[in-house]
């Protein structure tokens, strides 16, 4: 077995008498397409700011690629190679769509304010350079029509797309998708999940996302996470996760046993 | 490439006759001019001459090493890239001939196509492309290697069959190495009249039908329509339509490949009318619908735009539309109008070209169906000078065209140089030129009724006016009702076609006592009528049961009603709760109408026509493209028209 790309040990996470996490433990290998699953309130999308830097847990180590990341800040973790897409869709509403991934590739420049800011010169070549990638990105989520469209012009689908084409403007060596198909229709989600297994196959991203469509879940994750009120309650391949007797409770609204 | 160039020399005594041939000398002639240019990553990236003809060098030697055969055949499927013309040539250069398939073909056309025309090589663009050839290929035993050209989605697969257009040009290029004069030899043993293509028609009617066209044909054609309608080196074109297409080979391989002008491809199907505009194309040809689209584009920004924009084009739409008819009517407009049309032109006309795309457009033509006189009036008072064009694959596309001076909307122009058109007795339109094909491949019977002593006959209905050429309809499709009062249907929908609100109508009406149609509607033009009128809608279902659309299109019917004789005029109409579309079958890939299909389709909706009901209840599945069914239940209201 390689050494995971992601180790979470232990984590608590408390907001005041609340405990939204409760000793979570699991790890994610490296090119991995996992999923986190559960009924709402679970913690999943808490699980996943503590990954990406959001939230401090009050207990537990989270290490990425071998380095302790839990008192880093989020800027940090994205510069390691942490992106993510958030549930509600958060892109600058009035800016391109080319805007907003240029603004992804923010992270990796390297020219300086003031060189940056004359035309010519280092910061000319790398606007070119980081052009480029996105370009890439805009040809790999097949947007070139709308390339210079103002987002929130755009169909809901579309953003969604445009959001992941950022997340993945920073070269994430682990990628958080906080529910990529939500209030998303049969040919949207289906675009999307060849959209996720094209990253994860063809791009070599490991892939870690919460999920309500258990279709997709099924279809796509390798391993898959369960969480009910904090707890994780099984963990396993997508057969085994789903003849979990804890976690069909769970599903079904009864008590765990 | 050198050894190839030098070799070239020798060629240029020999004659032109082939399109590999064209292609080595414009290569060698040309050099780094561009040839190509393909939009990729948001640039437009260019191929020279030069490069043009290493890379259908590498990948016709490619082919052969993978044991293409003399007179073998290679079917190419995709979006139009170069990798498409490249494949084409390649196959060409080593004597094979090429078949294009329609990128959006049903898989039983693909595989009736790629099984028919006996491929051994099928090029093909992407993974979506692949899927459908890799999952029938238990169906096509003649099919030894399938070649992608995009390898996106597709490192995982693992078919022996499978491998990469640049895997193919390797092996192109490792036999170049070794004999470098082995490209040039087989370029040199092309005739002209050898088979270049078969060019599958999208029939109306039955399984497509292969025209076999040789180089002659093809050269022939683009030089005579070069004559009357010239084409120079430094134009630009815009590939945008089906290169399985006569229409495109024409212009995008022929043509160019004879004149030497530079061919453009967009970054994405969804991207072309973008595309068109960023080039600025000089030569432009498209079928009707492209036409109306870039004039629908026009009235619903119009509607949109600030009064101020509004009130200038309403004024000075005007002033074009008034000398366009003067040149048109006398041809020559006198000074005064010449001046308020320069005027115009500059406030409005400039300024709205340059957003079409249409700046730097010298020629500028129609063809496939007929375009609506409005719509060729807003394009000729800009000072478009659209032209129709009319011909059939077998005859390599190209019959007749309109004479800059001789434009009249109604007609389709006049025979190109070396073309006859003449009318048999049954009013069939037949024509003759050395472009005429070799006939189907493999179906002698139907060569033997197209083809009569070198006339090929168009199935067309039409007459001769002054020289020019009218086409009524097909000849199979000019009806009568039951009072035998002849009527040809689709000429009237073409007329109700030409109202921006209708986007397909279908008249009935053989051996039943009067006419009626099946409209559909514009959702998008319609859509946004009914946002201006505060008629609120949820889907097209819904905005096409509303009466007030109904009365909307009643209006638009009556005037179409004027122009028709009193025994053949509209009575009844229903508003279809659908679009016609090609996915179920109802129109072919061309957007043509599949009349019998529909009249089939709709036989409960036309029975009810020809009834004294009001309203018709519907209640049917709709297949998606995905094969997924929805259900639909609605309750049609039907229209009589107010007949004086």
């Amino acid at each position: 077995m390689p050494a995971p790309l992601l180790d979470i040990a232990g984590l608590v996470l408390r907001f005041g008498g609340v405990t939204a996490l409760s000793d979570v433990s699991f790890s994610v290998a490296p090119g991995a397409l996992n999923a986190i699953i559960g009924p709402n309130g679970a913690g999943k999308t808490s699980l996943l700011n503590c990954i990406s830097g959001v939230y401090r847990p009050q207990k537990g180590r989270i290490v990425f690629d071998g380095k302790d990341v839990t008192r880093m800040g989020p800027a940090t973790r994205t510069r390691m190679g942490i992106a993510r897409t958030f549930q509600n869709i958060a892109l600058f509403r009035g800016m391109t769509v080319l805007d907003n991934l240029l603004i992804g590739r923010h992270v990796h420049q390297k020219t300086g304010t003031l060189a940056g800011g004359a035309y010519w010169g280092k910061g000319q070549k790398e606007e070119i350079r980081e052009r480029e990638r996105v370009e890439e990105i805009i040809d790999f989520l097949e947007i070139q029509p709308y390339r210079k469209q103002v987002v929130h012009t755009m169909a809901y689908g579309l953003q969604k797309r445009v959001e992941l084409g950022r997340a993945l403007a920073l070269d994430p060596r682990l990628l958080l998708l906080d529910e990529p198909m939500a209030g998303m229709n049969a040919e949207e989600k289906e675009d999307m999940a060849r959209y996720i297994l094209d990253i994860n196959e063809e791009r070599g991203t490991t892939v870690l996302m919460i999920e309500h469509d258990m279709g997709v879940v099924m279809d796509l994750s390798h391993r898959v996470v369960v969480l009910n009120f904090g707890q994780k309650i099984a963990d396993g391949a997508p057969e085994d996760v789903q003849g979990n007797a804890e976690v069909q409770a769970a599903y079904l609204g009864g008590h765990a046993a | 490439m050198l050894q190839a160039m030098e070799a070239a020399p020798a060629l240029a005594a020999e004659p032109r006759d082939t399109f590999p041939k064209l292609l080595l000398e414009n290569a060698e002639r040309f050099g780094e001019r561009p040839a190509l240019r393909e939009k990729d990553l948001g640039i437009w990236r260019e191929t020279s001459w030069r490069r043009y003809g290493e890379r259908v060098r590498d990948f016709s030697l490619g082919l052969l090493s993978l044991g293409l055969a003399r007179e073998g055949k290679v079917a190419i499927v995709g979006d139009n890239r170069p990798e498409w013309v490249i494949a084409e040539l390649a196959a060409q250069s080593a004597g094979a001939a090429s078949v294009g398939i329609y990128q959006d073909s049903t898989l039983t056309e693909v595989a009736y196509v790629i099984d028919h025309c006996d491929a051994r090589f099928v090029v093909a663009e992407d993974q979506e492309q692949v899927d459908k050839i890799l999952g029938m290929i238990d169906q096509l035993p003649k099919v030894a290697h399938v070649i992608y050209s995009d390898p996106r989605g597709l490192r995982r697969y693992r078919h022996e069959k499978l491998l990469s257009f640049e895997e193919v040009e390797k092996r192109g290029r490792e036999a170049h190495a070794k004999d470098p004069g082995l490209f040039a030899r087989n370029v040199g043993e092309g005739r002209g009249s050898d088979l270049a293509m078969i060019c599958y028609t999208s029939g109306t009617t039955g399984s497509p039908k292969g025209a076999m066209l040789t180089f002659a044909n093809l050269l022939n054609m683009a030089m005579s329509l070069h004559a009357v309608d010239p084409r120079r080196r430094t134009d630009e074109f815009v590939s945008f339509l089906p290169l399985a297409w006569i229409g495109e080979q024409m212009m995008s391989v022929a043509t160019a490949l004879a004149i030497g002008f530079t061919i453009n491809f967009p970054e994405e199907p969804e991207t072309a009318l973008h595309d068109i505009r960023e080039i600025g194309p000089h030569v432009m040809f498209a079928p009707p619908r492209i036409w109306e689209g870039l004039n629908s584009t026009v009235q619903v920004k119009i509607m949109d735009t600030t009064p101020l924009k509004r009130f200038l084009f309403e004024r000075l739409m005007p002033i074009g539309y008034k000398v366009a008819d003067l040149r048109l009517a006398k041809g020559r407009v006198p000074a005064f109008w010449r001046l308020l049309w320069l005027c115009a032109n500059w406030l409005l006309y400039r300024p709205l070209k340059d957003r079409l795309g249409l700046s730097n457009l010298r020629s500028g033509t129609t063809g496939g169906a007929a375009l609506g006189p409005d719509v060729f009036r807003f394009f000729h008072a800009m000072g478009v000078r659209l032209k129709q064009i009319y011909g059939q694959t077998e005859i390599s596309g190209i019959s007749c065209i309109h004479r800059d001076q001789r434009i009249r909307f109604h007609t389709v122009g006049e025979p190109i140089p070396g073309t006859e058109v003449k009318i048999s007795e049954k009013g069939e339109i037949l024509s003759r030129s050395p472009a005429v094909f070799l006939g189907y491949y493999k179906n002698d019977e139907a060569t033997r009724s197209t083809l009569t002593e070198g006339w090929l006959h168009s199935g067309d209905a039409g007459y001769l006016e002054d020289g020019q050429l009218v086409v009524i309809d097909r000849l199979k499709d000019v009806l009568r009702l039951a009072d035998g009062t002849q009527f040809s249907p689709q000429f009237i929908e073409n007329r109700l076609k030409f109202s921006p609100f209708v986007k397909e109508a279908v008249v009935i009406g053989q051996d039943k006592p009067y006419l009626v149609s099946l409209v559909c509607i514009d959702q998008g033009i319609v859509g946004k009528w009914a946002e201006k009128e505060r008629i609120s809608y949820t889907t097209y279902t819904d905005l096409s049961a509303k009466p007030r659309v109904y009365d909307l299109l009643q209006q638009e019917i009556d005037r179409v009603n004027h122009t028709l004789p009193a025994a053949a005029k509209i009575r009844k109409f229903v508003l279809l709760y659908k679009e016609l579309d090609a996915d179920d079958e109802e129109l072919t890939r061309t957007r043509k109408v599949r009349r019998s299909f529909v009249e089939d389709r709709y036989q409960g909706i036309i029975s009810a026509l020809y009834g004294d009901e009001e309203k018709i209840a519907v209640d049917t599945t709709i297949r998606y493209q995905d094969g997924r069914t929805a259900r639909i239940q609605a309750n049609l209201a039907v229209r009589e028209m107010g007949l004086a």
